[in-house]
């Protein structure tokens, strides 16, 4: 792959396109076994944002690419971003959650606990979505799709 | 370049207004979006600019760190409020029926008070930032920093056709 110091402003737009889609979707995709074996949060905060970022080039550029393939791609980037999301904002309520954890009072501390476990119970429901999804992206080839993106906009046409 | 970034930072500072009112939180969530795509933008052209454009990518970074903060505190309100629901906490008129959470109804209510209160501050804190990078003509300048790197990166491109036509004539 070129590295970034070989991108350079008078190069094609269909170049940036291609260099750009290749390493967004790199980057996220390197996050789906992590999320999949819930690693840790900071994997579904990752691969969320890599998301945001792929959805941005795919919006920016999309005057290089066909109509049909921004199309389709942009939705199910979204759609995970979503799932990514659900997942990620019960992770961002237990963390908030945890700074309430250690305070004196009782009634507090049981309501946390409370609080805690329902966050954690919908976070397991989003997590089950989130898997069913990424079974979703497999059928519909997703990173096959990517990659004939890529090789279109290199060497115009598809692998 | 010329015509993507100009149109992101016009969709930022498009929501001036509606942000003045502290409890639209549906627009200062859309606004943190807005800040996000731009700076994602801003990423990608990095490589046209000089090196004082990263500072002024964190600036940016900086808008979206304190609408994410401020969101935070509305998705806790939002989660404790929908706990707080009658169907939650099995209330009967008002009152609670006696399930497991039922009786922390004050608590909640406390907790709520408190995201409340951090909410405030936060926003507080973000209004003056914005402030000042209006004061500062933060825009005009992003937007006249973009059109000098676009001329410049053109007149180079076309001294670079310019060199290849000579090459290729003296060959």
């Amino acid at each position: 792959m070129r590295n970034k110091a070989e991108i350079t402003p008078y190069d094609s737009a269909r170049h940036w396109a291609a260099f750009y889609i290749e390493e967004k979707f790199n980057t996220m995709w390197q996050y789906r076994e992590p999320v999949i074996n819930d690693r840790s949060p900071v994997d579904i905060h990752d691969m969320r944002v890599a998301s945001r970022r792929l959805r941005s080039v795919l919006l920016d550029f999309r005057t290089c690419i066909p109509k049909h393939t921004v199309k389709t791609l942009f939705r199910l980037t979204k759609k995970l971003t979503e799932h990514l999301g659900l997942v990620r904002d019960m992770d961002i309520l237990t963390e908030l959650l945890s700074q309430n954890k250690t305070c004196d009072n009782a009634n507090r501390q049981s309501l946390t606990d409370f609080l805690f476990e329902s966050a954690k119970h919908r976070r397991n429901e989003g997590r089950d979505h989130l898997l069913q999804f990424f079974q979703t992206l497999e059928q519909e080839h997703y990173p096959l799709q990517f990659e004939q993106l890529i090789s279109l906009l290199r060497n115009g046409k598809t692998t | 370049m010329r015509n993507i970034l100009p149109f992101r930072l016009d969709e930022l500072f498009g929501w001036h207004d509606r942000i003045q009112i502290p409890d639209n939180w549906h627009d200062l969530h859309q606004m943190r979006i807005s800040a996000k795509r731009l700076r994602y933008s801003m990423e990608l052209y990095q490589v046209c600019f000089d090196r004082h454009f990263k500072e002024t990518i964190e600036t940016i970074k900086m808008i979206q760190d304190f609408l994410g903060d401020i969101h935070d505190c509305d998705m806790m309100i939002e989660y404790l409020e929908e706990i707080m629901h009658p169907d939650k906490f099995g209330l009967h008129d008002g009152k609670p029926t006696g399930n497991r959470a039922g009786h922390q109804l004050p608590e909640i209510q406390a907790m709520i008070t408190e995201q409340i209160q951090s909410r405030k501050q936060l926003y507080n804190q973000f209004i003056v930032f914005w402030n000042e990078l209006l004061q500062n003509r933060f825009k005009e300048q992003l937007l006249s920093q973009i059109d000098k790197t676009y001329i410049a990166n053109v007149d180079r491109t076309n001294d670079l056709n310019m060199m290849e036509r000579i090459f290729i004539d003296s060959i």
